[in-house]
């Protein structure tokens, strides 16, 4: 198709706010999808995603747009809806030119509402606004306007209301992209360049590449390579999704689909790389994204030892769908054999280990979260994200950490306990402004440490749900982290250490060691539990020594009952793990991973 | 320290070759696996039930309900013939319950002669004063359990007569207040009562039950009931604490706590040694001679035969279990459940019996149903041994002071 008549453009909003529904509206109207037989919200296809309620693996979907006679083809590219993953918008939106950036009307602006028109301003998009949900009696489209008139600059007349989920306005928005979205650029006659956004795995075919096309076209059968390896292929199918997976054969420029090439390792077609003619690399690739660097780690273990290839193999899998998804091999006394992974933020981590267990069926404990931290000692430098890697306090080290931007909106009524929260996790007050009189949005810089444990939650609980954040990264800053390290009858147990601010290190230590002296069960013998920083003990407590447990009575009826009663102890027992001569439950690893501030 | 348990007498002399019989029962230990030498006979009738008791009864008035009881007693015969050829003669019987006290006496008189007839248990006529034509004794130890209510002198006696030689009182305690937590029907009175009238009825060998840990109580209230009892001057005293998680629904929480129940153990056996009772097994006291041959066959792990509903037998390492009606019981007395016992389970049952016991468990033994007591034993003991928990005496393994209030996280160590 001429390039005049495409249209490449995402629906961002804040979580909830309606983006699947209004995509569901576009693919009835365009014909693609029969409402007899919809399914609910087809691009939110994995279950997980659905449950939870967001987005992790763009897709894109051709909708095809009849307006005063001439026929028009919308691309409507997905993009992921949550806080962690800004970078995955970030890598959808460089395949449009224009976003309709959705607001539900009885919420207003929310913070990755903001997060997301900042990206597509960034990328120079062409905005649409959409009052959505305007059907619902608590809807105020009255103020909501004047939000995103004051906060953004659109004009009155730009808003655009409507009601996805009766369909009201469905038509006037796709009208609106079609008049107000930009047609692609690049050269149709030029050689190949195309924009790899996306990917993913079909276990028959290999990896599914997801490709916004620039200049020339993509033909099965061709040869082409990959800008930045240089390694070639020869293109198996081309095709479309409708949202089905059809295979059409070609791609033009302009165009959005997907190609296979019998590539077998998704590292071989990295998100940002520019597909291009074997034969004919071009002068210059098309601009990439950044690398996605993860930023959050944890260990995991599988509960049972024997399970250790099964999580390996399900991290394999899972990698091939989730390409920011980083692990390496690691053991624990405590837990034996794991890996340490990567994610792009709490949210990512708490989602893969969810997938993990539930699609491999698998029972894991996750490690205290940690992010990295950069260490500087006589002229070297090195990073360090694990605990157990952390080096013994020196003068003349210097140890930096990662601190990002975040915005949190709220209203102003939760204002005060969330300012005291954030300046308790070190925040350094940037901007606040009134949205309107009822809400406030925070601008704060803070360690990224501080937010990976429990904040969001926090966040939520202390504003009944009402607050909102988002968060980028920022830069690594000089920093005071010490490592604490727990010793459970006198024996450290890796598992447990963690690194943390040195002002916070008493606070922390002490949660961590009340928690866990709830959790081990009591022994014959009195348990002490320590924090230390280095040799210095900051925190202690006991578990106190089990001294009564007898049964009364046992005669001749009761043997096998009692005996039962005793092996079922027994077997509780074996559950736990041993750590010296004390048995810790596995709770304990899963508490101190979910300890709150 | 060596310490033989065994039955001092009961009062009666008994006529003819029977005398020559050995009374050391502690060498007889292995002769009870070959067959079953102990009868356990459930008793499950109650007045009413009490809130902590986790036996199979069913509360009836009695008086109601004589023809059952009397046609219980037949089907209890039914059940008996059953083992007929799998046990040879019985040197115990027990009857327990319920409130076995509840029987027309005469039912007890029929019941051991039937066994007696059929099995034996060297009944004799008495040649004492008691002079009743049918009285009868036996060299076997024959236990009844007994409510201090309602019970006559008359009707003990005509236990006595009919061969009973040994009785358990469910006195509790001799705290009116207490007795109303438990929701006992008798006062302490009665309790007192009762073991006077047994001792006047010619018991010999008496044990009174107490419980501890009661709702509301101290430890002195216990140390008190122990000085009632010894003043009693019975032959024998059980102790139950009240349990954290066996009475977790009694107790609703309000127990002892356990500092209190560690001390209340503590004092009562530092009281009864001194009076001269022997801690022979967790919650047993006995004076020299008098411990409960009946029990020590349970803990010593010797083949028993059980009649009743919810009672057990073990024969032959087979665990049987009488189903839990007494409806059920009566239409199908010879309905049960069949386990059979591995070497593991055998070996388990061996610790936590053993242990049990002050003369403790015979390593010799456990290494027959477990090579030197099975994987990492040795390594396992020694550990609790430095815990000062446990202690080796010859071939004998043996809690300690220490160990015994920890006595199921020691056996769970071990299992
Ligand atoms: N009343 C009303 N409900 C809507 C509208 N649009 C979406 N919803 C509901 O809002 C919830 C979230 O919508 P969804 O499309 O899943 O939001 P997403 O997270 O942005 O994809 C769902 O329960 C929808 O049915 C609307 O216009 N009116
Ligand atoms: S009288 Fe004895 S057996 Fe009957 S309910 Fe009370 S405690 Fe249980």
């Amino acid at each position: 198709m001429e390039q005049k008549n495409i249209r490449n453009f995402s629906i961002v909003a804040h979580i909830d706010h309606g983006k699947s529904t209004l995509a569901d509206r576009f693919l009835e109207q365009a014909g693609t999808l029969d409402p007899r037989k919809k399914r609910d919200q087809l691009m939110d296809n994995m279950e997980l995603e659905r449950e939870r309620g967001i987005t992790i693996k763009a897709k894109a979907v051709r909708l095809v747009y009849a307006q005063a006679g001439r026929e028009y083809q919308l691309n409507l590219i997905d993009t992921p809806g949550h806080v962690d993953f800004s970078y995955e918008v970030s890598r959808s939106l460089k395949a449009c030119e224009g976003v309709l950036l959705l607001v539900d009307a009885t919420q207003g602006i929310e913070a990755q509402t903001l997060a997301h028109a900042y990206l597509s301003l960034e990328e120079d998009l062409d905005i649409i606004p959409v009052i959505n949900k305007i059907d619902m009696r608590n809807a105020d489209v009255g103020k909501v306007r004047s939000q995103l008139v004051k906060i953004f600059g659109f004009k009155e007349q730009e808003l655009i209301e409507t009601s996805a989920k009766q369909g009201d306005g469905v038509e006037a928005t796709m009208r609106a992209v079609v008049e107000r979205v930009r047609m692609p650029g690049g050269d149709a006659a030029g050689p190949l360049r195309a924009l790899v956004f996306d990917s993913s795995f079909d276990f028959f075919r290999g990896v599914v590449i997801f490709i916004r096309m620039v200049d020339g076209e993509i033909r099965e059968g061709q040869e082409i390579s990959f800008y930045s390896s240089g390694i070639s292929f020869k293109v198996d199918e081309v095709g479309i999704f409708t949202p089905e997976r059809k295979r059409i054969g070609r791609l033009a420029a302009g165009e959005v689909g997907y190609f296979i090439a019998g590539i077998k390792d998704p590292r071989q077609a990295q998100v940002g790389d520019t597909v291009c003619e074997a034969k004919q690399r071009p002068a210059e690739p098309l601009p990439g994204y950044r690398e996605i660097k993860p930023v959050v780690f944890c260990g995991l273990y599988p509960q049972a030892a024997e399970d250790y290839g099964k999580l390996k193999d399900a991290l394999d899998r899972l990698r091939l769908s989730d390409a920011a998804l980083s692990y390496q091999a690691e053991s624990s006394q405590a837990l034996s054999f794991g890996f340490r992974c990567g994610f792009l933020g709490k949210l990512h981590m708490e989602i893969t280990i969810e997938r993990l267990e539930r699609e491999h069926d698998l029972d894991l404990i996750a490690t205290t979260p940690s992010v990295i931290y950069k260490i500087t000692k006589g002229g070297k430098e090195w990073q360090v994200q694990n605990p157990a890697d952390f080096p013994e306090i020196s003068a003349d080290q210097e140890i930096h950490e990662l601190y990002i931007e975040i915005s949190v909106i709220t209203p102003v009524e939760y204002m005060s306990p969330i300012i005291d929260v954030l300046k308790d996790r070190r925040g350094t007050h940037r901007r606040t402004e009134f949205l309107d009189p009822e809400r406030v949005l925070l601008v704060y810089e803070v360690p990224l440490a501080e937010v990976v444990i429990d904040f969001y939650d926090r966040l939520k609980s202390m504003s009944r749900g009402y607050a909102s954040m988002d968060y980028t990264p920022l830069d690594y800053r000089l920093t005071q982290v010490v490592k604490v390290d727990i010793l459970i009858n006198k024996e450290r147990v890796e598992a447990f250490s963690f690194i943390c601010h040195r002002d916070k290190a008493r606070r922390r230590s002490k949660a961590m060691v009340e928690k866990l002296s709830e959790i081990i069960p009591r022994h014959m013998f009195a348990v002490p539990i320590q924090a230390a920083i280095g040799g210095e003990i900051i925190a202690r407590t006991n578990v106190k020594a089990m001294r009564k447990d007898v049964t009364s009575k046992c005669y001749g009826g009761d043997i096998t009952r009692k005996r039962k009663l005793l092996e079922r102890q027994k077997k509780g027992k074996k559950k736990m793990q041993s750590i010296g001569q004390v048995e810790v439950p596995k709770e304990a690893f899963l508490a101190a991973l979910k300890l709150e501030e | 320290m060596k310490k033989t348990y065994g039955t001092r007498n009961t009062g009666h002399r008994i006529r003819g070759q029977n005398m020559n019989r050995p009374t050391n029962y502690e060498l007889r230990t292995t002769s009870y696996e070959q067959s079953a030498q102990a009868l356990y006979v459930h008793i499950p009738f109650c007045r009413s039930k009490c809130g902590y008791c986790h036996f199979y009864s069913v509360a009836s008035s009695v008086e109601r309900q004589m023809s059952k009881v009397a046609l219980y007693f037949e089907q209890l015969k039914v059940e008996l013939a059953e083992y007929k050829g799998k046990a040879g003669s019985f040197s115990t019987i027990y009857f327990g319950g319920g409130t076995p006290s509840l029987a027309a006496s005469g039912l007890f008189f029929s019941f051991l002669e039937f066994v007696d007839r059929e099995f034996g248990i060297g009944l004799a006529a008495c040649e004492s004063r008691v002079r009743c034509p049918v009285s009868r004794v036996s060299e076997a130890e024959i236990s009844i359990e007994a409510n201090p209510e309602g019970i006559s002198l008359e009707y003990l006696k005509h236990l006595r007569a009919a061969g009973v030689n040994r009785i358990s009182i469910g006195c509790q305690s001799f705290i009116d207040g207490e007795l109303k937590t438990l929701g006992r029907r008798h006062n302490a009175a009665a309790g007192l009562g009762a073991v006077k009238l047994a001792r006047r009825a010619g018991f010999g060998n008496i044990n009174v039950d107490l419980m501890g840990g009661i709702p509301g109580t101290c430890v002195e209230d216990l140390l008190g009931n122990c000085e009632q009892a010894i003043a009693l001057g019975v032959e024998h005293i059980s102790i139950y604490l009240l349990d954290r998680k066996e009475d977790a629904a009694f107790l609703a929480g309000k127990g002892w706590e356990e500092e209190e129940e560690l001390r209340g153990l503590e004092m009562v056996r530092a009281v009864l040694v001194k009076a001269g009772y022997c801690n022979y097994e967790l919650s047993n006291y006995a004076r020299p001679g008098f411990a409960c041959r009946h029990n020590l066959v349970y803990w010593r792990g010797g083949d028993y035969i059980g009649l009743g509903p919810t009672a057990c037998s073990l024969l032959s390492g087979k665990r049987y279990k009488n189903q839990a009606s007494l409806r059920g019981y009566l239409d199908e007395p010879g309905k049960r459940e069949e386990e059979f016992l591995d070497s593991e389970t055998r070996r388990r049952e061996k610790i936590m019996l053993g242990l049990r016991l002050q003369e403790g468990l015979s390593l010799k033994e456990l290494s027959k149903v477990a090579d030197g007591g099975g994987r990492d034993f040795r390594r396992r003991v020694a550990r609790l041994e430095k815990l000062g928990l446990l202690a080796i005496e010859g071939h004998r393994l043996m809690l300690t002071a220490a160990g015994q209030p920890l006595a199921d996280r020691v056996m769970v160590e071990l299992f």
